[in-house]
C-alpha cells in the first residue's frame, strides 16, 4: 500500500527544488536561478492559495519562462534520476521553443510563493497572465481546425488540459458571459479569439448574455 | 523522496475523482508527447494486465480524443489487445461536477 499520487504535489516539487538549490550551492554558488513558473505548477499553487478550483488536477513538471543554463539542466537530470521522476520535472521548453517569453512576459505579473531558497528565486505567473497564454493555446487550435468545422482536426489539436485550465481560470476571474470574455484585456493579438467565443458559448462555458 | 511506482500501476483502492483526474493528467502528457524517447520507453514497457480497467479506459479516451489510437497501437504492440475501446461499466468521475466536453471520454463512460 502506498499513498503516492499519480502526479507530484506542490510539496514534492518544492522538495526537488530544494535539492536543486543545494546542488547549486555546492557547485555554482554564485548562480541565482530565476524560476518563473507558468502552466500546471502555477495553477496548482493558485488552487492551493486562492479560491481557484483547478479542474485538471496535478502537473508532471514545472514549466519555467526562463532559460535554464546547461549546468542547471545537468543537475535537473541527476535529481530526476535520484528521485525516480521525469527528467523534465523542471524545463524551459516554453522559453526555448515557443517564444512565449518574448510575447507574454510584459503582460505577466510574477507572484512570490511560500517556497524560498538560497539560490533559486521561484515565482508563479498571475492568473490573468496564465489565462492569456492558455487562450493563445486554445485559440491556435480552434483557428487551425477552422472551428466549428473539422471536429476531428480540432480534437487532435486541442489539448484537453488547456481547455480545462481555461475553464478554471474563466470561473476564477468571474468571466461568465460573452461580454465578460470580450472585455478580458488582450494586449497581444490572439488569432482565433472569435472562434473561441463561439466555442465557449457552444460548450456552455459562458452565457450569451 | 521514496522510490516511485509508475502511476499506471498504483493501487487505486480508495481513490476518488481527484486521484483519477491526476492520473489522467499524467497519462495525457505521457501519450501526447509519446515520441519523446523517455516517454516512448515507458509506454513500450506498459503491461496492461497490471492495470485497472479505469486506467486502460483513460488511455483509450486520451488516444481516441487526440485521434492517435490506431497509430499508437501499431507502434506499441503491448497495447494492441488492451481493450482501449471498451466502455466502463461503472461511470468514472474525474470531477465531482464534470463538464463532459470531450466525446471520447463520454463514450467510455468517463466524466471529466
Amino acid at each position: 500500500m502506498t499513498n503516492q499520487k499519480p502526479t507530484l504535489s506542490l510539496e514534492e516539487f518544492a522538495d526537488l527544488l530544494g535539492q536543486l538549490d543545494r546542488f547549486i550551492g555546492a557547485h555554482n554558488p554564485e548562480l541565482n536561478l530565476e524560476v518563473r513558473a507558468i502552466g500546471g505548477f502555477s495553477l496548482m499553487y493558485h488552487d492551493k492559495q486562492t479560491s481557484l478550483v483547478l479542474l485538471r488536477k496535478g502537473s508532471s513538471d514545472i514549466d519555467t519562462l526562463t532559460h535554464l543554463p546547461q549546468s542547471v539542466a545537468t543537475m535537473v537530470d541527476i535529481i530526476a534520476t535520484n528521485n525516480d521522476v521525469n527528467s523534465d520535472w523542471l524545463n524551459d521548453c516554453w522559453y526555448a521553443n515557443h517564444n512565449f517569453e518574448e510575447e507574454f512576459e510584459p503582460y505577466i505579473t510574477w507572484e512570490p510563493t511560500e517556497y524560498t531558497f538560497k539560490h533559486i528565486d521561484l515565482k508563479v505567473a498571475n492568473p490573468k497572465g496564465i489565462l492569456l497564454m492558455k487562450l493563445r493555446a486554445v485559440c491556435d487550435a480552434l483557428e487551425f481546425a477552422g472551428y466549428p468545422d473539422n471536429p476531428e482536426v480540432l480534437a487532435a489539436e486541442l489539448r484537453t488540459q488547456d481547455v480545462m485550465d481555461t475553464v478554471s481560470l474563466l470561473r476564477f476571474l468571474g468571466i461568465e458571459t460573452v461580454a465578460d470574455l470580450e472585455a478580458f484585456p488582450r494586449p497581444v493579438e490572439i488569432l482565433g479569439f472569435d472562434r473561441f467565443v463561439r466555442y465557449a458559448v457552444d460548450q456552455g462555458l459562458v452565457r450569451e448574455r | 523522496m521514496a522510490k516511485r511506482i509508475p502511476p499506471h500501476y498504483l493501487d487505486q483502492h480508495g481513490w476518488g475523482p481527484d486521484e483519477f483526474n491526476s492520473l489522467n493528467a499524467y497519462l495525457n502528457r505521457l501519450f501526447l508527447y509519446e515520441s519523446d524517447p523517455e516517454k516512448s520507453r515507458v509506454i513500450a514497457q506498459m503491461d496492461p494486465s497490471r492495470m485497472s480497467r479505469e486506467t486502460i479506459a483513460l488511455i483509450g479516451a486520451i488516444l481516441t480524443q487526440y485521434g492517435k489510437r490506431q497509430a499508437v497501437q501499431e507502434k506499441y504492440p503491448n497495447l494492441r489487445y488492451a481493450g482501449l475501446t471498451v466502455p466502463l461499466e461503472i461511470p468514472l468521475y474525474l470531477n465531482e461536477q464534470p463538464l463532459d466536453l470531450f466525446p471520447a471520454y463520454r463514450e467510455l463512460n468517463i466524466h471529466y
